[in-house]
C-alpha cells in the first residue's frame, strides 16, 4: 500500500507487535468492516482513505460527498445513471376471477371528474410496458449494469455534507447493494444475508427493500457476494453519536468501526517531515500498491473462514451481557432511558453508570476486528501461542476501537471525569475489565476444566455470579456442544 | 456453528484447574494490580482501584494525627444524605473525610506535587482540575459531606451551685493504620466564630486552618462565603455558579442529587 499519511503515533500494543493508523484501516479492509475516520478538517484522513484506494487501483470509487449531490448524479458517477430515471409506472395489473389472466389498467378521468380503471388491450400494455421499461431498465438491464460496478473500495469523502438519500444509496454500497423504486440489486452477482448464528442466504434478485431493512434489524448482516466495503471521512464534531442525530444513529448503524483520528494525530517528527517534504495542502493519489486487494480479499476469506477461539466469544459475551448487568440483579437493557440515573448512588461511580453493554452487531464487528489485527500481527512476527495468551488485549484493542464512538458510553461521565476525551473512558473501562477478568481467571479455568471433564459442579457454577452470570450458561452451551 | 471446547485459557492450561477449586474450600480472590494508569471502579467495588485516589500524606495538626490516607479523586454517593452517605461509605470499607483533612487535600491539591495510589505523579493539570472541581465558582453545583458534627455540650465538671460554661464540640473520626475508625468528640479550638457571606480568605484557610479545619478567627476577608459551626448541624462545602462556601449549619437530611462525598481509605 502506498503510504502518502504518515503518522507514527501508535494506535494499539498488539502481541508485542506496534500498530498504527494504517494498520487499523488494513485491519477493516481484510475484516470486510466499514470504516468512518471522524476528525478535524486538514488532520489526514481523506489522505489515509486514498492511500487505501492503492489496493484497488481498478476497483475503487472516490465520491465527494456534496448537498447539492442527489441520488441520480451518484448514480451516473457509479454508471448506473439509466436507473434513476425509471418513471411512475400507472399501470395496474388485475387478475380477471373469470379468466384468471393478469390484465393491465389504467386509471383515466371521465368528465364528471370521476376516475375509473380502463383495461388496456393485450398490445397496449405490451407496447406500453416495453417502452416504459426501456426507459427504466428492465431486471435484466439492471442486473447487467449493476454487475458490471466493480468497486471492491468505496471512499466517500466529507460524508456528513450528503443529503439523507444519497446517504442511504451510499451505505448500501458500502454492503455492495443499491436500492431503486424499493427493490434491493446487488453489486456484483447476488446478495447473501448472514444470520446471527452464521447460516446465510442468498437473497432473491431485485428483493423487497423492506425485507433487506427487516433482516438487518433482526441483526442479519446483508452483503454482496464480491468484496466490497467502504470508507468515509468526515468532520462530525461530539453530538453525532447522540441518538436524537439521524446522521449519528446512520453512522453508526451502517459503520463497524469509528475512529477519531485527531486522538491519534501524527507525531511532531512526522509534522516535521510531512512539512518539509511536500507543502501541497491537496490530498494525493498515491502510487499503485505492490499489494492488491486480490492480497486483502484473500486475508478476509482466510479470516471469516477462522473459527473464532472461544476466550474471544468469552469476552464478547461479557460485553454483551455482563456490562449488562446493574443494581444488583437488573438490565441496563430494559432500563432503556432510565440508565445511568437509575442506577443506585453507591454504584454512580462505577462503571456500572458507565457504559452500556455492546450490540450483537458490535460484538460481531469486534470479534472480526480482533481477528483481522491478529492476522496483522501474525504477519509481522507474533507467534500464534503469543495470540492465543493476548486474545482478551487483542478484543480490548478492538472494543475500543468499534465502541468508543458508538454511543455506549455516558456521555455526562465522560463530560465531568474525563474532560470530554471518551478514548481516556474506554481506556479506564479496558483497565477494568482486564482486572475483572485477572481476578477471575481461576474460576473461568476450573468452569472449562469441569466442561472438559463431563461434570457439572454447583460450587463451580455458583462462583459465577453478578456480572458473571452469563457464564453458567455459557458453560451450560458448552458442555452441550461436547455432548 | 460449533464451539470448540478449549483446553487452554488464555495460553494457560485448564487442566487440573476443577481439582484445585475443589480441593480449596474457600479460595480467596486472587490480588491483582491493575496495570493500566487509569480505570475506573467496577460495580461492588470489586478490587480497588488506587489509580483513582490521592495519596494524602500523614499528617499532624497539634494532638490529632492521620495515618497516609487515599483519597479519591471522584465524588460518589450523589444523593445521598449525611448519614446515608456514612452506612454507604462503610459498607464500602471507606470513610469521609473530616474538615482538617479536606483541608490538607486541597492544599495537597494546590501544592501541584501529589501521587496517585499506586505512586504514579499526578500531572499539574490534573491536580488543578481537581481542585477547581471542588473549589471554583461555575456551574454545575458541586457539594461535598465532610465528617463533621457540631454539637453544644458544657464543659468543665459539673458544680452543684455553679452555672456550666457551655462550647461549641466536634465530632469526628480517626482512623488507625487498619482503617478501623473511632469517633472523638471534643470541643472546638479557637475558630471562625461567626458566619462571613462573603466571605473568608481560601488560601487563608488553607495555610492557617484549626486543628478541627476551620478558620481561623483571624482569617481575612475573600470570597469564600463561610457558615460557622451550629448546634445539631454537620458541615459540607459547595460550590456553584454563585459562590463557594464552607457550610457548617447543614441539617444531616438534606439531600440533593448534585451532594455527594468523597471516598477516603487508610493506605494499607
Amino acid at each position: 500500500m502506498s503510504r502518502i499519511y504518515k503518522n507514527s503515533t501508535q494506535v494499539a500494543d498488539l502481541h508485542g507487535v506496534p500498530l498504527y493508523m494504517h494498520d487499523v484501516v488494513d485491519a477493516c479492509l481484510a475484516g470486510r468492516l466499514n470504516l468512518f475516520l471522524q476528525g478535524d478538517t486538514g488532520a489526514g484522513k481523506t489522505q489515509l482513505a486514498k492511500d487505501a484506494m492503492g489496493y484497488f487501483p481498478d476497483h475503487s470509487l472516490f465520491v465527494l460527498g456534496r448537498n447539492d449531490m442527489d441520488t441520480r448524479e451518484l448514480f451516473q458517477q457509479i454508471n448506473l445513471g439509466k436507473l434513476h430515471q425509471k418513471p411512475a409506472y400507472n399501470l395496474e395489473p388485475i387478475i380477471n376471477p373469470d379468466s384468471g389472466k393478469v390484465e393491465w389498467h389504467y386509471p383515466k378521468f371521465d368528465e364528471r371528474g370521476i376516475m375509473a380503471y380502463q383495461r388496456l388491450t393485450d398490445a397496449q400494455a405490451q407496447t406500453v410496458r416495453k417502452g416504459l421499461e426501456a426507459i427504466a431498465g428492465s431486471t435484466d438491464n439492471i442486473r447487467e449494469l449493476t454487475s458490471k460496478v466493480g468497486a471492491n473500495l468505496i471512499v466517500v469523502d466529507e460524508l456528513p455534507n450528503c443529503v439523507p438519500a444519497v446517504r442511504a444509496q451510499l451505505f448500501n454500497l458500502f454492503d455492495g447493494f443499491i436500492e431503486i423504486a424499493g427493490r434491493a440489486y446487488p453489486i456484483g452477482k447476488n446478495l447473501v444475508a448472514t444470520y446471527q448464528d452464521g447460516k446465510r442466504t442468498v437473497l432473491p434478485f431485485g428483493i423487497d427493500f423492506g425485507t433487506v431493512d427487516s433482516l438487518r434489524t433482526e441483526g442479519a448482516t446483508i452483503s454482496s457476494d464480491i468484496y466490497s466495503v467502504g470508507i468515509a471521512t468526515g468532520n462530525i464534531g461530539q453530538q453525532f453519536t447522540e441518538s436524537a442525530n439521524d446522521l449519528g444513529r446512520a453512522i453508526k448503524d451502517r459503520m463497524h468501526v469509528t475512529v477519531d483520528v485527531d486522538h491519534y494525530f501524527p507525531s511532531p517528527s512526522d509534522t516535521m517531515s510531512i512539512l518539509a517534504g511536500n507543502t501541497n495542502p491537496r490530498v494525493e493519489f498515491g502510487e499503485l500498491s505492490a499489494e492488491t486487494g486480490h492480497a486483502l480479499r484473500n486475508r478476509n476469506t482466510r479470516i471469516t473462514a477462522q473459527p473464532v477461539p472461544f476466550a474471544k466469544l468469552v469476552v464478547a459475551n461479557y460485553l454483551l451481557h455482563g456490562l449488562d448487568y446493574c443494581n444488583n440483579g437488573a438490565s441496563k437493557r430494559k432500563m432503556k432511558e432510565a440508565w445511568p440515573n437509575n442506577i443506585q448512588n453507591n454504584q454512580r461511580g462505577s462503571d456500572e453508570a458507565l457504559v452500556l453493554p455492546i450490540s450483537p452487531r458490535a460484538a460481531k464487528s469486534i470479534i472480526r476486528l480482533s481477528q483481522s489485527l491478529d492476522d496483522i500481527a501474525l504477519e509481522r512476527g507474533a507467534t500464534p501461542d503469543v495470540i492465543a495468551q493476548g486474545a482478551l488485549n487483542s478484543m480490548m484493542q478492538a472494543y475500543k476501537l468499534v465502541s468508543t464512538h458508538s454511543g455506549v458510553l455516558n456521555e455526562a461521565m465522560v463530560k465531568n471525569v474525563y474532560d470530554g476525551d471518551r478514548y481516556a473512558a474506554m481506556d479506564a473501562l479496558i483497565a477494568t475489565t482486564l482486572l475483572q477478568f485477572a481476578q477471575k481467571e481461576g474460576d473461568i479455568m476450573s468452569g472449562i476444566d469441569m466442561v472438559r471433564k463431563g461434570k457439572r459442579e454447583a460450587k463451580i457454577m455458583n462462583s459465577f455470579t453478578g456480572r458473571w452470570e452469563f457464564m453458567r450458561d455459557t458453560l451450560d452451551a458448552l458442555a452441550k456442544e461436547g455432548k | 456453528m460449533s464451539i470448540e471446547i478449549p483446553d487452554r485459557w488464555l495460553g494457560k492450561p485448564v487442566e487440573g484447574a476443577l481439582e484445585r477449586a475443589l480441593k480449596n474450600p474457600n479460595p480467596a480472590p486472587p490480588i491483582v494490580t491493575p496495570s493500566a494508569p487509569a480505570s475506573i471502579l467496577p460495580a461492588n467495588n470489586m478490587g480497588l482501584n488506587r489509580a483513582d485516589y490521592i495519596i494524602l500524606p500523614s499528617q499532624t495538626h497539634g494532638d490529632y494525627a492521620y495515618g497516609d490516607t487515599l483519597v479519591s479523586m471522584q465524588r460518589s454517593h450523589l444523593g445521598e444524605n449525611w448519614s446515608e452517605s456514612w452506612d454507604s461509605l462503610k459498607s464500602d470499607g471507606a470513610y469521609m473525610l473530616n474538615i482538617r483533612q479536606f483541608v490538607d487535600f486541597l492544599k495537597l491539591l494546590r501544592s501541584g506535587r501529589a501521587f496517585d495510589g499506586d505512586g504514579n505523579s499526578i500531572q499539574l493539570s490534573r491536580l488543578n482540575g481537581l481542585y477547581e472541581e471542588i473549589t471554583e465558582v461555575r456551574d454545575p453545583w458541586r457539594s461535598e459531606w465532610l465528617d463533621a458534627k457540631f454539637s453544644m455540650q458544657a464543659v468543665g465538671k459539673k458544680w452543684v451551685g455553679l452555672v456550666n460554661k457551655n462550647a461549641m464540640h466536634i465530632t469526628y473520626h480517626t482512623a488507625d493504620p487498619q482503617g478501623v475508625l473511632t469517633e472523638v468528640t471534643e470541643p472546638l479550638e479557637p475558630y471562625l466564630a461567626s458566619n462571613k457571606t462573603p466571605g473568608i480568605n481560601l488560601d487563608n484557610w488553607r495555610m492557617s486552618a484549626t486543628k478541627h479545619g476551620l478558620p481561623a478567627e483571624d482569617n481575612p476577608d475573600g470570597g469564600l462565603y463561610y457558615w460557622q459551626p451550629v448546634d445539631g448541624r454537620v458541615a459540607r462545602f459547595d460550590a456553584d455558579s454563585g459562590r463557594a462556601y464552607l457550610d457548617c449549619n447543614e441539617g444531616p437530611a438534606y439531600r440533593v442529587a448534585e451532594l455527594g462525598v468523597r471516598p477516603a481509605r487508610a493506605k494499607i
